[in-house]
């Protein structure tokens, strides 16, 4: 039977797909892991102040429903100073513009944390995800992304505190 | 301009269906931009970092407002059309309807643009009613069809009002947003229009 031009298209269509399939387990496996590691550098941070009692991080889990990747678990971490708590809700991996998101919601200030990625679009997406870096965006001027670091992250924690 | 003296429904129509293909074929491309992860910018600035969920949120709410701008441009075309033909009527013809229109007229003084389509019986369309109703030898079905069909832009138009002034006033009591897609409110003034035309017919004046 002849193809007519439609047919063309859409076998293009699928055949671009096969051509460069995304390894969606690994993707929230990887962003997963990035949580994880988000997590434990916080923890190393806030080390002196977890080891006088001052701050307790306690993480659980959240459920997410993410395309394609279905229902999965994420960790959450939530940070109690004294009767205060900041929370670190993992948002997703399928984010417009970056690779992964938790919002740190304080009761003074409410921030993004995104996965930022400035490498070649080569690789597989996973690996993206893997190489990307943890960024503070600020709800007031959300075209710009701080790298984060133990000080910018302190800043970030006081400000969600109010001090 | 796409619009300018034109006030039939289907160019407008046809341009809130070009726009919903294009907010579609947006969508579409925002969509894979997040699955895919294959370029940097977002394609829309006030999407950056959202999550599906939230993109798909945002082009429905983009969806809706759409069709609330079709809505008002849907309605003030039809206003226009009934204005100017109004305007014509009772400067250039002396018969019942361009007399009562002409009170109606006198009535605001000041400036014609106050002269509301529906208010009591001081309206642009109550005067093509009451026209109607003084038709003694029209058939009552045809009068009544046309009275109905005048009277049906009167919801519609308050909706237009509540869009037009800045949605300031709660509407959740009278207007239901679900009741007024733009196809529907065309069917409306298409069927205004059309018994506005029989009505001309009926009355033997100047057609609309």
């Amino acid at each position: 039977m002849p193809t007519t031009p439609f047919d063309d298209r859409l076998t293009q269509l699928v055949q671009a797909q096969q051509s460069a399939p995304i390894e969606w387990e690994k993707r929230r496996d990887s962003w997963r892991a990035r949580v994880i590691a988000l997590h434990d550098d916080i923890d190393q941070w806030l080390a002196s102040v977890r080891a006088t009692g001052v701050v307790k991080t306690i993480r659980t889990f959240d459920e997410l429903e993410e395309q394609f990747m279905g229902r999965y678990d994420v960790p959450r971490m939530t940070i109690w100073v004294g009767e205060q708590q900041v929370i670190l809700r993992p948002r997703g991996t399928l984010i417009l513009g970056s690779y992964g998101r938790v919002d740190l919601e304080g009761a003074a200030t409410q921030a993004l944390l995104v996965l930022d990625y400035d490498g070649t679009n080569d690789i597989p997406s996973w690996r993206r995800v893997d190489q990307a870096k943890w960024c503070v965006v600020y709800p007031s001027e959300r075209t710009v992304r701080h790298p984060l670091t133990e000080s910018v992250f302190k800043d970030l924690l006081s400000r969600a505190l109010g001090i | 301009m796409l619009f300018l003296q034109q006030h039939e429904p289907e160019p407008i129509l046809n341009w809130h269906t070009v726009c919903r293909q294009s907010l579609a074929a947006q969508r579409q491309k925002v969509v894979e931009q997040v699955l895919r992860g294959g370029t940097h910018a977002p394609t829309v600035p006030g999407l950056t970092d959202a999550t599906l969920q939230d993109i798909e949120a945002y082009f429905d709410a983009t969806i809706v407002e759409l069709e609330l701008a079709c809505v008002i441009m849907l309605v003030a075309a039809a206003e226009a059309k009934v204005r100017l033909d109004a305007r014509t009527r009772w400067e250039q013809h002396t018969d019942q309807l361009a007399k009562q229109l002409k009170r109606v007229f006198r009535r605001a003084r000041l400036d014609e643009h106050f002269v509301p389509l529906y208010r009591n019986d001081e309206g642009i369309l109550d005067a093509w009613q009451s026209f109607l109703s003084n038709l003694e030898q029209a058939p009552m079905s045809d009068v009544d069809r046309a009275k109905s069909a005048i009277g049906s832009l009167r919801n519609i138009y308050s909706f237009r009002n509540w869009i037009a002034h800045g949605r300031c006033w709660d509407a959740r009591g009278g207007i239901d947003l679900q009741n007024y897609p733009p196809t529907e409110v065309a069917n409306v003034i298409n069927r205004l229009f059309a018994a506005l035309r029989s009505t001309t017919a009926l009355g033997k004046i100047a057609p609309f």
